[in-house]
């Protein structure tokens, strides 16, 4: 596994996907940019607040036969709360993201084809999103559930942009009766579109689980 | 049937035979062999 | 490594654990019942309160397996429609999430929040391929919240549910807002929840008021509803109570005689008969009539006296009937009519003597009153007819056991009530 030594505080960093260009120091809490082999601390990011999530950096999960692994997280807060969003890269090189919310998960890749959907084009320009909104992306039906502003929490492992404090962005999630999700973020760099579907945690197949304290990880999952 | 009612039964079972041996003896606390009241002036309780 | 978040109650001052940390939004303490704002570092009170409910029947904190999965009972919800009260507890996992249990009418139900989504129209709805009709369509309150959830949730919150069933299996949705929500909900047994969750036994639910209107319902606890059968079990062994009495306290005979008292004068003997006891024990009781008079009362000192051994046994009797005009009208007082009861008396030949008296209210009418012109006139006097019986058995006795045996099921229903 590559690894990098903190510029700020000098630890040995493990990277876990050397190709995204951003790390977090889990010792000092400094924001890493690498490019070119130069690393260089960029600032800090808040320290992530305790959770009981059952996801930790090195878990693995089985997603469409393919073998992924937690390299990331992002925690985000909005005015009702907070949820996570592990940054996932497969063997073969794509990347999923998987938010946790009220103990389940919502898997999805990155869609970029939506972005000529109306609806979205025009949220992507900056406009709110109407609610009950309606969308067809990937072959479904979807509908608009909720529309939150969100900022950043804090941060840990290999992730694809800066989580400094104070970052925010502008999340759509819509739905369908299947099961399915797609999520639209807007924030300072542009919009992205994700489309996956919602699932419980054993159906991603998890292996090396966090352990909790005073819980034992169920045997289907262990 | 519930406990409790089979409770209840034996408790009504009981009775019966308490009633039973105190007619057979012609026991009864309800007997008049006191004054209803000590003193010998009476008179109406009305208020 | 602990992962529970302490917080401090800004209302009491308590120490709380957040158990489900990163997820849970509000909580209500389990020390005052206060809700507070946990969704974020700071924890900011929204609404206080006095007193932390106690009436839930699982004590939040404790675990229990269900399925195969440990769960901790992290929330409690009192919800009400217009019809019924239940409750429902958060129950949570890390590696499973959350799922629900709800107490109604001493049933369980276990609930699955759904990923997908059942689809269909108002009075049916599809899901994984199976109908479900609908139940039932109310507007839920929330009134009692305890512990931690990871939603806002506060009392009085307000919800349109819908319930489809299937069998014995359900889909319940609540809309709030534009939010929508299914859960599915199946039996479980009470058993599988009471065996690992501390469920307090004094805390069983209330019965649903549909129940309480309709006259009895299912207590607490009790599978079944036995207090009809109760009162039953009563009425029959008063019944054969009275069969015994009069069947045991017999032979019966009884004399009678009739004499004059005279008002205020020294008291008079007089002998009523011979009456005969033919078993070992019997009651006797003697019946007093007189005519009809004001103001006085009648003292009867009664001896039944053994024939063989001159040994007497004695009671008394009393008849008295007053009557007068006060502020509120008209009153009367005592009846002319009494009744002695002889208990224990031996088998034997008795003669019945009594010592009569009689006076008057508030005073004797005294001598010198009387019209001195005619010394003659007849005194005030009261006639008294008297009957002795063998054979007779004691009313009070009946009337205790009447009380005793309806006490019980009498008790049971208004404590019942009182729940």
């Amino acid at each position: 596994m590559e690894s990098v030594n903190c510029p700020s505080c000098g630890a040995l960093l493990a990277l876990r996907d050397p190709g995204l260009p951003y790390s977090t120091c889990g010792y000092c809490q400094s924001l890493i940019r690498r490019s070119n082999g130069t690393a260089e601390a960029v600032g800090t990011v808040a320290s992530l607040p305790l959770d009981v999530s059952p996801i930790q950096i090195g878990t693995m999960f089985t997603i469409e036969g393919s073998s992924a692994i937690a390299v990331g997280r992002v925690r985000w807060g909005w005015s009702d709360g907070s949820w996570n969003e592990w940054f996932l890269r497969v063997d073969d090189g794509r990347h999923y993201w998987l938010g946790e919310a009220m103990g389940m998960y919502m898997l999805t890749s990155e869609y970029p084809a939506a972005l000529e959907v109306p609806a979205i084009r025009n949220f992507a320009g900056g406009n709110p999103m109407a609610v009950a909104a309606t969308v067809k992306a990937g072959g479904k039906w979807f509908h608009a559930v909720d529309v939150k502003e969100a900022a950043c929490l804090g941060s840990e492992g290999d992730l694809p942009f800066p989580t400094f404090a104070g970052r925010t962005m502008t999340n759509a999630d819509f739905r369908n009766a299947d099961g399915d999700a797609l999520s639209v973020q807007r924030d300072d760099d542009g919009t992205t579109v994700w489309l996956g579907h919602w699932s419980d945690l054993a159906a991603l197949q998890p292996r090396n689980l966090r352990r909790i304290e005073g819980w034992t990880v169920p045997g289907e999952l262990a | 049937m519930s406990k409790r009612l089979i409770l209840f039964s034996l408790w009504s079972l009981f009775l019966i035979a308490i009633s039973g041996i105190a007619t057979w003896y012609a026991w009864s606390p309800f007997a008049d062999d006191e004054r209803p009241t000590s003193s010998a002036f009476r008179g109406p309780t009305h208020k | 490594m602990t992962v529970a978040r302490a917080v401090t109650c800004p209302s009491c001052g308590g120490s709380i654990e957040i158990r489900a940390a990163g997820y849970t939004v509000t909580l209500a303490c389990r020390h005052c019942g206060s809700v507070l704002d946990v969704a974020h570092e700071d924890v900011r009170l929204i609404t206080a309160y006095k007193r932390a409910s106690a009436n839930f029947a699982i004590e939040l904190g404790s675990r229990g397996t269900l399925l195969d999965i440990e769960w901790e009972a992290i929330g409690a919800l009192e919800r009400r429609s217009p019809g019924a009260i239940w409750q429902e507890y958060l129950l949570f996992n890390p590696y499973a999430g959350y799922r629900w249990l709800v107490l109604a009418d001493g049933e369980w139900q276990f609930g699955t929040l759904l990923l997908d989504r059942p689809e269909g129209s108002l009075s049916s709805v599809k899901w994984r391929g199976q109908t479900y009709t609908l139940d039932d369509s109310s507007e839920i309150e929330t009134t009692i919240v305890l512990g931690e959830f990871y939603w806002r949730v506060a009392r009085g919150d307000s919800v349109q549910c819908k319930t489809f069933a299937r069998g014995s299996s359900y889909l319940s949705s609540e809309a709030s807002g534009t939010e929508v929500t299914w859960t599915q909900l199946v039996p479980i047994d009470r058993r599988d929840v009471e065996g690992p969750f501390v469920v307090r036994q004094r805390y069983k639910p209330r019965p649903d008021l549909r129940a309480i209107r309709e006259g009895y319902s299912t207590a607490p606890g009790m599978d079944e509803n036995d207090l009809p059968m109760m009162f039953l079990v009563a009425l029959g062994a008063l019944f054969i109570i009275g069969i015994l009495q009069n069947l045991l306290s017999g032979p019966s005979q009884c004399v009678s005689n009739r004499f004059d008292v005279v008002v205020g004068a020294a008291d008079t003997t007089h002998k009523i008969g011979t009456i005969d006891v033919k078993r070992p024990w019997q009651f006797v009781t003697i019946k007093a009539d007189t005519d009809k008079f004001d103001n006085r009362w009648v003292d009867l000192d009664y001896s039944l006296v053994d024939r063989r051994t001159q040994q007497s046994i004695d009671a008394y009797g009393i008849v008295e009937y007053y009557a007068g005009t006060d502020s509120d009208g008209p009153w009367t007082e005592g009846s002319h009519h009494g009744e002695t009861l002889f208990a224990r008396v031996p088998r034997g030949s008795y003669d019945v003597y009594v010592d009569a008296g009689s006076h008057g209210w508030p005073s004797d009418p005294r001598p010198d009153t009387l019209d001195p012109k005619n010394p003659w006139s007849a005194p005030s006097t009261v006639s008294v007819w008297l009957a002795a019986c063998t054979g007779g058995y004691s009313w009070g006795m009946f009337w205790t056991f009447a009380v005793l045996l309806f006490g019980v099921p009498c008790l049971i229903l208004w404590w019942r009530h009182q729940d």
